[in-house]
This record gives C-alpha cells, structure tokens and sequence, in this order.
C-alpha cells in the first residue's frame, strides 16, 4: 500500500494505492489517524482511484474513520473508486452515509482541490 | 500441450489445488489470488472474480485474526475443487474456533475496528457472494470454511436483504447517534 497526503483547502487529501486488506489495515489506519492530528481541518477526503481491492477489514477502517469525524463534526468523503469497489463499498452500507464518488467523476474533484491547492 | 482431439473433448473438467500457508495478513491476498487465477478457468465477469476475492479474503482473514488470534506461527490450509464449473474452496484452520456459529454469522457489524467489528460483514459477504457457505467448527480445535459457487450459473444471491436489515440499523445508529 502507498499512501500520500495533500492539504487541500476541501480537507485532508489521503490518496492511497494498493489493496486494503488485512495486511495492510493497521498502518492505514494509524497514518490517516496521525496526518488528521496535524491537520487543521475536519475534513477527510479518501481518494482509492488507485485501490484495487476493498475486503471488510479495509471497510472497518473507513468506517472507523467516518465515526472519529462525526464526533468532531467533520465529513468523509471517498472519490476515485472503481466499478468493483463501489460495489462492495454499496453492499456494505457505507454509501447510505459517506459520499461515495466513483472515478468518472474523480478528474473533475482532482482539478477542484488542485485549485484549492494553489490559493 | 495436448492435442487437438483435447479441443473437441467432451466439456467435463477437474482441477484440484492444495495450498498450505502460514498464519500471516500477507497470505489474505496470496489466497484469494490463487484462488481466481483457478476460477478464471471459467469465463467469468470482472464483478464475479470480484465477489469470489473477496469471499477467500473474508475467510483466510476470519482464520487468521480469529482463528488463530493473530499467531503468526500457524497454518491455514486451503483445498481448491473446480469441477464442472462447481467451485469449491475450503479454508481450514486449526485455532480456537467458534462458540457459536449461528451468532457469527449474523449480519451485524459493530462498527468497532477490532477483528470482532469485521467479522459479521465478513461472513454477509461470503454468504451474498457464494452459492453457499457452510462452516464446520470445534471450540478448541479449529474452523473450517467451506464456499461454494458454480461458475457456470448466473449468480443470483446478492441477498441485498443482508444489507439492509441489522447491519443497516447498526450504521444508522452509529451515524444518528453522533449526527
């Protein structure tokens, strides 16, 4: 797994690559938990156009993630994501309370935070 | 290679994998890689290879964070049948196994990031995945997981139900809760 961060004026830009499965869980989990301590905002935004495969043990991550927020008042938002993982992300659930953008629409979200970037 | 006679054959086919591996989280995606690349035998859409990955996943996971409570020092055994078009894997570990199998199974999810929280949408993705799942266990002497789909049959089971029922009332919960 490779995980990157950008802050954006939208929120915390985590845009991570691989499979997210029980391998890779723990260290995704801790990283997204240490880059929120040092970002100012509420806002997390997870972009898996580079994740190939979601499992529940990836899920429980995301939904751990999306509960940390809610208590703070701050929003999840997931972009990028493939036909394949949006579907498992839809069977779960999850899609009835985080926004789930699927890659189609993932170019257009990019150039917006590249834009808040600049500012 | 065969000959061309093997061409004209008549369509019956067996294949048998047996795989042994140890206890570890990189092991997850060796299984369900193996187990795809057997399945692709068949002509299968990206969505089926899809549900079939991640229901090995769902298992060897069950077996390693459950089963064997996160030992890294055990072994998963993996037997893989395909014949005819009838899938067949079985995910056996040698661990502490379940009390109760019916209560696992069930489609809650708490929420919680531990192997607890994962484990009842584990076992609603096998079941919406898999034509069936049975799972043979003894308290103090292992699990095994037995998932089985055939590959040649449209695959009617999403059991959109699953989602919507307990484990849909446990996420508004968790989200109404805190909103």
């Amino acid at each position: 797994m490779l995980l990157q961060f950008e802050h954006t004026k939208y929120g915390l830009l985590a845009i991570v690559s691989g499979e997210l499965d029980l391998r890779v869980v723990d260290e995704l989990k801790h990283a997204l938990i240490r880059e929120m301590d040092c970002y100012k905002g509420k806002n997390l935004i997870l972009d898996l156009a580079n994740v190939n495969f979601i499992d529940s043990s990836g899920l429980a991550v995301i939904l751990g993630r999306y509960r940390q927020l809610a208590l703070v008042g701050g929003n999840l938002k997931i972009v990028g994501v493939n036909e394949q993982v949006y579907r498992i992300l839809h069977l779960s659930g999850l899609t009835r309370f985080i926004t789930v953008e699927r890659a189609q629409h993932a170019k257009v979200l990019r150039r917006k935070y590249d834009a808040g970037k600049q500012r | 290679m065969q000959g061309n006679n093997d061409k004209n054959a008549k369509k019956t086919s067996s294949n048998h994998v047996s795989l042994k591996f140890k206890s570890l989280d990189t092991n997850v995606a060796l299984a369900r890689l193996v187990v795809s690349a057997l399945a692709s035998e068949e002509e299968l859409t990206l969505f089926d290879l899809e549900e079939i990955k991640v229901a090995v996943s769902e298992a060897v996971s069950n077996a390693i964070i459950h089963g064997y409570q996160n030992d890294p020092n055990c072994w998963v055994d993996l037997i893989i049948e395909l014949e005819n078009g009838n899938l067949t894997v079985h995910i056996i570990d040698k661990g502490v196994g379940i009390k109760d199998i019916a209560l696992a199974m069930q489609p809650h999810f708490s929420g919680s990031e531990d192997a607890d929280g994962r484990m009842g949408l584990g076992f609603s993705f096998m079941q919406s995945f898999m034509d069936k799942v049975d799972v043979i266990s003894t308290v103090g002497q292992g699990t095994t997981i037995i998932l089985s789909r055939n590959l040649r049959a449209q695959h009617l089971n999403i059991n959109e139900d699953l989602f919507k029922g307990e484990l849909f009332d446990e996420l508004s919960e968790i989200s109404g809760g805190l909103k």
